[in-house]
């Protein structure tokens, strides 16, 4: 038996918040040559996983945010599960408070990922220092926020036109 | 009637699919802990799946890489129109000293030559490349300084590889799978790198500690080093071969003797790998490994 179009419609719709999130790796991965070793961009990653987290949770799944997460580290280099663990908590954190995001503003969503970008970061910081076994220098890493929290309007806007394409009723509205 | 039905389907499908997104939410993180836990430990069935993992992704990476280096260059060329006649005058300065420096590099070379004759000393060989290599991701983190090449173990990337960029030495490969490699920069944390300071020949340990300028560690009690002094590879321990440019000596913010790299970072798309070759005697005593003031063995 075969899958129906309108099933494969479907499931390529579903998928849709993870390409997303998985293009988001690439491009906040792809060389910008800047000025020093660590050129500092935003993490767009966050934002994207942020977004569906809050939109369509049952879509960005918590495998696919650790998926994510871990390619992420095996990509950048970083240490392995770092990343996959901070977005990990950061869904979590976000799940256990979903009824709080029905019918909020933007201006809500923006401001509390204002609050979340920096305590999944500091999660990532606290493995990678652990797996140092040093503290390095966090001020790269506040810029790196602040860009990112900067960025999450734009981001957010792009995202909502895409948002359509999987909509669903009884889930929170852009 | 809605309502009514949204109520009683959420009562029903709900509650074991919060049970099951726990257990596995809590699987997850477990297992990222682990993994964590595992990259200190080096496991190489870790290594071998996240190598298999990296190398089908690097043609991605390359993909995305291409138009990304476009749009960069096409902005560059939009930048650069304006700075085109400052940028000539400085090209022609540039062009006059170094006519002068060729003549000088030119004068020594013949010069040497003719010593080592007297000498019967051994020619020192060019720096073998062993190949060229793309950059297609970019750590892009506080935390690690690395870039990801296009070239792996198939291509003959090896492990301790230093690796050249336009101005200067840009660092060395430390994780090679079968089609990628990772480039670990001087600036990472984790990088140390036997450097030599000239004219002093003072010793030294590059550390780096993913600030812009990495610091000279181990210095002699009584260092000759001044702020602007040549840093070269000393190839200590035969890690990297000798001599290649890696910056000029600078003090810091903190009071430390740091380098301020000579790699354009802006460049640093393609880089070239060099082989570690065997450490040649003639480089002089002090270096590679030899006690300073040892004997020197020519010939």
């Amino acid at each position: 038996m075969g899958l129906h179009a309108g099933d494969v419609e479907r499931r390529l719709r579903g998928a849709l918040p993870v390409v997303l999130a998985l293009l988001a790796v690439l491009v906040d991965l792809a060389p910008r040559p800047a000025a020093a070793g660590g050129g500092l961009a935003p993490f767009s990653t966050l934002a994207v996983v942020y977004f569906w987290s809050v939109y369509r949770p049952d879509l960005m799944t918590s495998a696919a945010v650790f998926a994510v997460g871990l390619v992420y580290d095996v990509l950048s280099g970083q240490p392995l599960g770092g990343t996959a663990l901070a977005l990990l908590l950061g869904r979590g954190a976000l799940i256990a408070r979903r009824r709080f995001f029905d019918a909020k503003s933007f201006g809500v969503i923006w401001a509390l990922f204002l609050l979340w970008a920096p305590a999944v970061e500091l999660v990532r910081y606290l493995a990678a220092a652990g797996l140092l076994g040093a503290l390095v220098d966090p001020r790269p890493l506040v810029v790196q926020c602040a860009l990112t929290v900067a960025l999450y309007p734009a981001l957010s806007w792009m995202l909502v036109r895409l948002h359509g394409l999987v909509r669903m009723p009884g889930y929170a509205e852009p | 009637m809605t309502r009514l039905r949204r109520a009683s389907f959420a009562s029903i499908v709900l509650p074991p699919r919060d049970w099951f997104d726990r257990v596995r939410f809590g699987g997850l993180v477990g297992l990222a802990l682990i993994l964590l836990l595992l990259g200190r430990a080096d496991v190489g069935v870790v290594d071998r799946v996240t190598h298999g993992v990296r190398d089908a992704l690097t043609p991605v990476m390359t993909a995305v890489a291409e138009p990304a280096a476009a749009l960069d260059h096409a902005f560059g060329w939009v930048g650069r129109q304006f700075a085109l006649a400052e940028e000539n005058a400085r090209l022609r300065a540039q062009v006059e000293r170094l006519s002068e420096w060729r003549a000088e590099a030119t004068r020594l070379q013949v010069e040497n030559a003719s010593l080592r004759e007297v000498l019967h000393a051994q020619r020192r060989r060019p720096v073998p490349i062993a190949r060229t290599a793309r950059v297609v991701a970019d750590s892009r983190s506080p935390f690690v300084h690395t870039r990801l090449l296009d070239s792996g173990a198939r291509a003959g990337v090896r492990e301790g590889m230093a690796v050249l960029a336009t101005g200067g030495l840009a660092g060395r490969v430390v994780d090679v799978s079968p089609r990628s490699a990772r480039l670990l920069l001087l600036t990472d944390f984790n990088s140390r790198l036997p450097v030599l300071v000239l004219p002093s020949r003072d010793r030294a340990i590059l550390s780096g500690d993913n600030g812009p300028l990495p610091r000279l560690d181990f210095m002699p009690l009584t260092p000759q080093v001044a702020a602007g002094d040549r840093v070269v590879t000393s190839g200590a321990a035969g890690l990297l071969p000798v001599g290649l440019d890696v910056g000029r000596v600078v003090r810091g913010d903190d009071g430390d003797l740091r380098v301020r790299p000579a790699l354009d970072w802006r460049e640093l798309r393609h880089v070239r790998l060099v082989r570690s070759p065997p450490v040649p005697a003639d480089f002089g005593p002090g270096v590679a490994g030899r006690d300073a003031g040892a004997p020197r063995r020519d010939g």
